[in-house]
Formats: structure tokens, C-alpha cells, sequence
């Protein structure tokens, strides 16, 4: 029984160091369906450094590094003034996937890291996926919770509407 | 006068020779201003490859080339089915500025060179031009010129209402 809990706690500290960051304990996820295909929306919510043109929240995003290489930052000024900074963290353009992680922010938040995914329904129509884990930072987990999904709707709503068959 | 003449019909044939396609005789151009600055308005619709984020008419482009370089191809797909072929003639980043021409089109004109750019204004907007100068094809210039016109107008409409402020 002691070897069986020695190995348990050996694998537990190899996962730990397999992660670079810390999961966060809460995770939101959301997903619509776009009316086009999914190359044609690829462009739009593709570029890491096009979040101010889907994102109604988002005037200004403002690159450093390469838009499609790990450890590009961009940083966004959102309508009241506030800025985001992120770092992109996975980024692959054949899968139609990218993620990222919050390295500042004003959003009562920590540990934030997020993946957006889009995946063919058919020809004409694409499933687009935003999710994340998180912990709270002062609020509790449902006000966090709400906070994020709340950004989450709103940008693919946004996303929606730009694609809608007139 | 015989050697002004000559002169001038000599200047007149370099200039002619530097076009590389013929210039239409109709000109046209639209343009508006938008709530944000040319840098976001120019990830919008600067992208050769990508009239199918920002016209409502046209539901997908594909490419053959590079979309920042000239000669790339794009053959978009409109909402009724249609196809346009068009092909990059210039391309300015630093400027927000790409200029195309058109090499199958189901619309009633031939010759036609347009120019999309984005440049600031005073205020830190940005001023979106289009325009072209293209001929009529079996129609009247009026009704080309419209063609052309409602084309421009749905597209700087989409752009527009994209960057408005949410209420």
C-alpha cells in the first residue's frame, strides 16, 4: 500500500511538471454555429491579433512577436480604456486552433488559460468553441464564471452576425 | 510646331505604354469614415484573401498566389453563386492601400482596375476610399456605374456597422 501511494504521488508531481501553468479550478466553455465555412471564419477569429475587429469589447490589439508563434503577446484596449495583455500558447492553423493565457489584466481573475476552436459542421457551416479553466481572484467562482462567459457571448455573437446570410 | 506636336504625342505613348492594363473611361469612387483606427480597420478588409469577412455579398475567396503580392488570384464566391476571378495588381501595407483588376466577372463591365485604401483622419478615424474606373459592357454607363456602386456601397456599409460603438 505504501508503494501504491509512492506512485501516486510520483505521477501526481509528473503531471504538475508537464503542465506550464497551473489549471485553474473553474472552466467555461461556449460554442455557436456559423453560417460559412470554416476557412472563411478561420480568417476572421484566426489572427491572434484580430481581436478588435470581432470582439466589440476590444478597440485595439496591439502584437509583439509572430500572430501564429508561441510566445506572441498582444495587448488589448478595450471601450472603457482597461488593457489585457496575453501570451499566445498553442497556435495551430491546420486544426483551426489556438490558445492563450492571460499574463494582466483588470478581470478579477488568475490562472487563466483559453483555447478557441473551430471544426466543420459541413461545407457551409462551422462550429465555433471558446472555453477556459480559471480560478476567481476576489469575486466568487460563479461571479468569475459569469464574467467570462458573459466576454465569451458577446464576441460570438459577434461572430455570428458577421456570417448571417443576409 | 510640327516638332511640339511630335513632342507631345511621344510623352502621350511613354504614359499609354506604363499602364499595364487599359483604363477605363467610367471612373468611380466611394468612401466613408469609420469609428476606429486604419491599423484595426486594415486587419478588417487589407487582407487580399478575405472580401468574403467584410462583403455581404460574398460568401467565400479562395486564393492562388500570395495575398500580399502582385499577381496572386482570388476567385470569389457570391451569395447567388456567381463567380469573380480578380487579381492583385499592387499591394501596400505601410500605405493600407491594394489595388486589383477583374479577369471574369458576371457583371456588365470590362476594363476594371480598383483600389481599396484606409488612410487617417484628423481625428483618428479612418477614411476607407474605393474606387475604380472601368467600361460598360451591352448596358448603359449609368447602369454599370450602378452595379459598381451597390457592390461598393454594401461592402463600406459592413465595414462601417463593424466598428460602431456598441450601445
Amino acid at each position: 500500500m505504501k508503494t501504491l501511494a509512492l506512485k501516486v504521488t510520483v505521477a501526481s508531481l509528473l503531471l504538475a511538471t508537464g503542465s506550464c501553468f497551473a489549471a485553474g479550478a473553474l472552466s467555461v466553455s461556449r460554442e455557436v454555429t456559423v453560417d460559412n465555412s470554416q476557412a472563411t471564419v478561420w480568417k476572421l477569429v484566426g489572427n491572434f491579433n484580430a481581436l478588435d475587429v470581432w470582439h466589440p469589447a476590444v478597440i485595439k490589439s496591439e502584437l509583439k512577436g509572430s500572430a501564429t508563434k508561441v510566445g506572441a503577446r498582444r495587448l488589448l484596449t478595450l471601450g472603457d480604456g482597461a488593457t489585457i495583455l496575453e501570451s499566445l500558447l498553442t497556435y495551430n492553423a491546420a486544426k483551426t486552433t489556438y490558445s492563450y493565457s492571460i499574463v494582466k489584466s483588470p478581470l478579477p481573475i488568475a490562472n487563466y488559460k483559453a483555447t478557441i476552436t473551430l471544426t466543420p459542421v459541413d461545407e457551409t457551416h462551422t462550429l465555433m468553441q471558446w472555453s477556459s479553466t480559471f480560478d476567481a481572484n476576489g469575486v466568487s467562482d460563479e461571479q468569475a464564471s459569469t464574467i467570462i462567459g458573459g466576454i465569451y457571448d458577446a464576441g460570438m455573437a459577434k461572430v455570428v452576425a458577421n456570417f448571417k446570410k443576409q | 510646331m510640327n516638332s511640339s506636336i511630335l513632342k507631345i504625342a511621344a510623352a502621350s505613348l511613354i504614359v499609354a505604354a506604363s499602364h499595364c492594363h487599359a483604363e477605363g473611361a467610367i471612373s468611380f469612387s466611394r468612401d466613408i469614415t469609420i469609428d476606429r483606427s486604419p491599423a484595426t480597420v486594415w486587419k478588417y478588409v487589407g487582407d487580399f484573401n478575405a472580401v468574403d469577412l467584410w462583403h455581404p455579398a460574398v460568401r467565400n475567396s479562395t486564393l492562388k498566389g500570395n495575398s500580399t503580392k502582385p499577381g496572386a488570384i482570388r476567385t470569389l464566391k457570391l451569395a447567388d453563386g456567381s463567380e469573380l476571378v480578380e487579381k492583385l495588381l499592387a499591394y501596400n501595407a505601410a500605405k493600407g492601400s491594394y489595388t486589383y483588376t477583374t479577369l471574369k466577372s458576371p457583371f456588365p463591365i470590362k476594363n476594371y482596375v480598383s483600389t481599396i485604401s484606409v488612410s487617417p483622419t484628423a481625428d483618428g478615424k479612418t477614411l476607407m476610399t474605393w474606387s475604380a474606373t472601368f467600361d460598360a459592357v451591352g448596358v448603359d454607363e449609368d447602369i454599370a456605374t450602378e452595379w459598381v456602386g451597390v457592390a461598393f456601397d454594401g461592402g463600406l456599409g459592413k465595414v462601417s456597422a463593424n466598428f460602431e460603438k456598441p450601445q
